[in-house]
């Protein structure tokens, strides 16, 4: 079994070492204002609303990993549980303990939260299972964070225990798989946990920028002519696309009647607007980096003969879409809406913030599963 | 179609405000420019407010729209070259008309069916953040040029500033000249204090938790004090307004009584408004009236501030304030020991407090259980110097709360010390949410007023407040005005009020 290779220097960004039986003792120490603690004369408040587990198999991304940690506990006060898991080697342990703090937004005091890290060689089911409950705080939510690939690590015995289940299925290679596993895992536990995709959190600013444009009564009136939907994403986006064709679909109570030629362009069936087609087109104009507004680029609805309406960046990238009503029933109007980009952090501590049911995403779960497949 | 299908419970679970016209009447006013336009503009960065929404500023000297936009911009444009002012500010426009002038109200409805005819929604929102003295002509002009009439599909609102009436005749008089022209279930009468988080979180605290509601009552508590500090005076001109009124129409009839009838309520049948509202109403008509001078003296303290130091720096009393009467009879200062006469609450004084120029500003509510029997440790000599178990709801600032108790003492004696657990909004969430006019404002978009006072709310306030102004202001023998020095926590006078059944003011 080949030995694993881990870059010592990226272990740096995970604080003090410590011995796994100390880390209780540490954190203790920590916040009681021992050595390591904040300079405070007014002291240090521990913030924890929930336990965060991060799991990741890659071992270059820990220095990365521990800044959106401590990005996204700004938002979202947790116990971050970080697993850097290495499948090869003998079953061993290290593990790390650091403190992301803050000054209160009024400047009082300083606010404080602890990441706990491990890396785990030899990892299994079993290690990974056990160091993860261990280590939480008790009564709090468990958040679990899968980076990457679902692997054999994911079993019965680790999700019947979590309250969420975080994933990217734009990092998925064989994302029709991935979801028929991740389905399997849902129904069997009964849904006890909640999941949602980073992918399908991506599409939240145009999501809601659709609803507002239909708050409307002229534009909600033409949607009865609806013909088709238009969505520009951006490279290695692909599946926000997906998710935002299979929750219009949802939205309308449409049901996929057909694929048409190798593009992505659907054609779905409702009793009240008849068909209507959903297209998505990669924008090969845009890198991810430049995209201002996460995945997707811009969303065209074109409603026959009661007009069009666009929502998308007219000019420069800002921080707000221009959506644009052009309906034969009113004069031309814009509005601007938000879209700021957002880390990956942000995307977790929305989740984290927004809790709920998620019931939206798993409506629209068996379409984008077909979507995939086709 | 009738509804927009694109909403998702999962993304927005309040109720989702419907496009509209903002008519503000006052519109060159400070509330206004600091607090009306800037709350609209932040919901707009936020992307929360409907689409078709415009705002018509409604007042008396002359403007032109650009003009009224160049006005608003210092206090709400975050940036040179903001591209959402730019546009936001395309949806505001001034109309410029006399209160009193029948014709400028005649313009202004010609002017919002023009804006109806080019794609508006028929729906209005009528803001009085005039000074009050206009609101009857305000409201009378609405009806008589037909603007309080609900165009076809859309309808027509109303939200009005306090303070609402100086007194009950007035608040009756307002009243109904309001209900001549919109029906109750169109008319918002704000209370900022009921858009702030904490306010709100009264009732999830107490009917989200099984832990306080079961303790909620006479058997466990033994005293609730509300207290409201502010540590500023009489800056800005403010006298004037101010010493027509007094702390006791200016905060108490509102705020405080509404923040009383929340910790005092029963649970309410539904999360409606009116479910929420019958049940606060049943607790003002259970404030056991303090009725002829005497009452009063037993249970209330007025005062002014004398000259002293605050923040460091020397003050003058408030007799020498800036635009006030230098004979002047108006409070700064009130303290009341309420009584509510319910089975509930039989027996536990609820003592409430509002001061100018106190040592620092903040309003809290305190809920003060009972001791626990004085058998073994509290029975250990000086066991009962130490506070029992205080529940506080920090309302501003520092929003949060607190619970404390007693604790042993780390050693071989069985000494007491008290603790406390504390949660923090700030430290918690990272913030305490959008500020309370956004919050409002949105609200009455969406026609949910439960965070509004209903009209037998109010007037059920001044029922209450009345005796006592009657008793200071029209008896032979009034009640004496007490002093304190400024930066004090006010007259030994309040001490003794509570002093009577042992109590003492929690030190904030």
């Amino acid at each position: 079994m080949a030995t694993a290779v881990i870059d010592e220097s990226e272990l740096q960004s995970l604080g003090s070492e410590v011995a796994v039986g100390d880390i209780d003792a540490e954190l203790y120490r920590f916040f009681s204002g021992g050595e390591g603690a904040p300079d405070n004369p007014v002291g240090i408040a521990r913030a924890s609303l929930l336990n965060l587990a991060v799991y990741t198999e890659d071992s270059a991304s820990v220095s990365h990993l521990t800044a959106t940690i401590e990005e996204l506990t700004r938002e979202a006060a947790c116990r971050a549980i970080l697993i850097l898991a290495e499948p090869a080697g003998s079953p061993a342990v290290r593990s790390w303990v650091q403190a992301h703090c803050r000054l209160s937004e009024r400047g009082e005091k300083t606010v404080c939260t602890e990441q706990v890290s491990f890396l785990l060689t030899g990892a299994n089911a079993s290690l990974v299972r056990n160091t993860v409950f261990a280590h939480l705080d008790s009564d709090l939510p468990l958040i679990f964070w899968w980076r990457g690939e679902l692997s054999d690590v994911f079993e019965e015995r680790l999700y019947s225990r979590l309250d969420r289940f975080i994933f990217d299925s734009s990092q998925w290679s064989q994302p029709g798989d991935q979801f028929l596993r991740l389905s399997a895992a849902v129904k069997e536990s009964g849904n006890s946990f909640v999941t949602h995709d980073l992918a399908y959190t991506r599409s939240h600013p145009m999501r809601t920028a659709i609803a507002r444009v239909f708050d409307d009564p002229v534009a909600r009136q033409a949607l009865g002519q609806l013909e088709s939907f238009e969505i520009d994403y951006v490279p290695s986006q692909r599946i926000s696309a997906l998710w935002l064709a299979a929750w219009i679909a949802g939205r309308l109570g449409a049901t996929l009647e057909s694929k048409m030629s190798s593009l992505d362009r659907f054609v779905f069936q409702t009793e009240k607007q008849g068909n209507f087609s959903v297209t998505c087109r990669e924008d090969a104009a845009v890198s991810e980096g430049e995209s201002p507004c996460d995945s997707l680029r811009g969303v065209r609805i074109n409603l026959g003969a009661a007009g069009a309406i666009s929502i998308g960046h007219d000019g420069d990238p800002s921080d707000f879409w221009r959506i644009r009503w052009q309906l034969a029933e009113a004069s031309d109007r814009e509005k601007l809406f938000p879209c700021r980009a957002r880390s990956e952090a942000d995307l977790v501590a929305e989740i984290l913030i927004r809790a709920g049911r998620n019931r939206a995403m798993g409506d629209a779960m068996p379409t984008l599963r077909q979507l995939i497949v086709l | 179609m009738d509804t927009n299908p694109f909403h998702e419970d999962d993304l927005d679970l309040r109720n989702r405000p419907e496009p509209c016209t903002v008519v503000i009447f006052g519109a060159t006013g400070d509330l206004t420019h600091r607090k009306l336009i800037p709350a609209l503009y932040n919901l707009a960065m936020k992307g929360d407010l409907p689409a078709g929404l415009n705002v018509i500023g409604f007042a008396r000297r002359e403007k032109s729209d650009e003009e009224f936009r160049k006005d608003l911009e210092g206090e709400t444009k975050k940036n040179q070259g903001d591209a959402l002012w730019e546009q936001f500010s395309k949806t505001i426009f001034y109309h410029q008309s006399e209160f009193q002038d029948l014709a400028g109200y005649e313009r202004l409805r010609d002017r919002l069916d023009e804006m109806d005819r080019e794609g508006g929604t028929g729906n209005r929102l009528y803001y009085l953040a005039s000074a009050p003295e206009f609101f009857d002509d305000i409201l009378t002009h609405l009806r008589n040029a037909g603007l309080n009439e609900p165009r076809e599909q859309g309808w027509s609102r109303v939200v009005v500033e306090k303070p609402f009436g100086v007194d009950l005749p007035s608040a009756k008089h307002l009243n109904q000249i309001v209900s001549e022209t919109f029906p109750e279930r169109d008319t918002y009468r704000i209370d900022h204090y009921l858009g702030k988080e904490t306010a709100q979180n009264i009732m999830v605290l107490r009917f989200a938790n099984s832990l306080f509601e079961l303790l909620w009552n006479n058997r466990c508590i033994d005293q609730v004090q509300i207290t409201c500090a502010e540590h500023l005076g009489m800056e800005g001109g403010r006298g004037g307004y101010y010493d027509t009124a007094g702390a006791l129409r200016d905060m108490v009839q509102n705020h405080l009584l509404q923040l009383l009838s929340l910790i005092a309520m029963e649970p309410p049948a539904d999360l409606s408004a009116d479910g929420v509202r019958d049940e606060k109403v049943k607790v003002l008509k259970c404030l056991r009236p303090m009725i002829g001078e005497k009452a009063v003296a037993e249970n209330v303290v007025r005062a002014q501030y004398t000259a002293g130091t605050v923040n460091g720096q020397p003050v003058v009393g408030y007799r020498r304030e800036n635009r006030v009467n230098p004979g002047s009879m108006t409070e700064s200062y009130v303290a009341l020991r309420i009584m509510i006469d319910n089975w509930r609450w039989e027996g536990v004084p609820f003592y409430v407090r509002m001061g100018k120029r106190l040592p620092k500003k903040s309003t809290e509510i305190s809920i003060h259980f009972k001791q626990a029997p004085k058998v073994l440790f509290n029975a250990l000599p000086g066991a009962g110097d130490t506070p029992g178990n205080v529940l506080v709801i920090r309302i501003q600032p520092n929003e949060g709360i607190s619970l404390g108790m007693r604790s042993k003492l780390p050693g071989p004696a069985a000494r007491l010390q008290p603790v406390k657990m504390d949660f923090d909004y700030q430290t918690s969430f990272g913030g305490s949410g959008p500020e309370a006019y956004q919050r409002l404002l949105l609200d009455a978009m969406a026609g949910d007023a439960t965070l509004f006072a209903r009209r037998d709310e109010v007037e059920q306030a001044w029922s209450f407040i009345d005796e006592i102004e009657n008793a200071w202001h029209k008896s032979a023998n009034p009640p004496p005005m007490a002093e304190f020095p400024a930066g004090s926590w006010g007259p030994k006078e309040a001490d003794e009020l509570l002093k009577e059944r042992d109590h003492v003011w929690r030190r904030l």
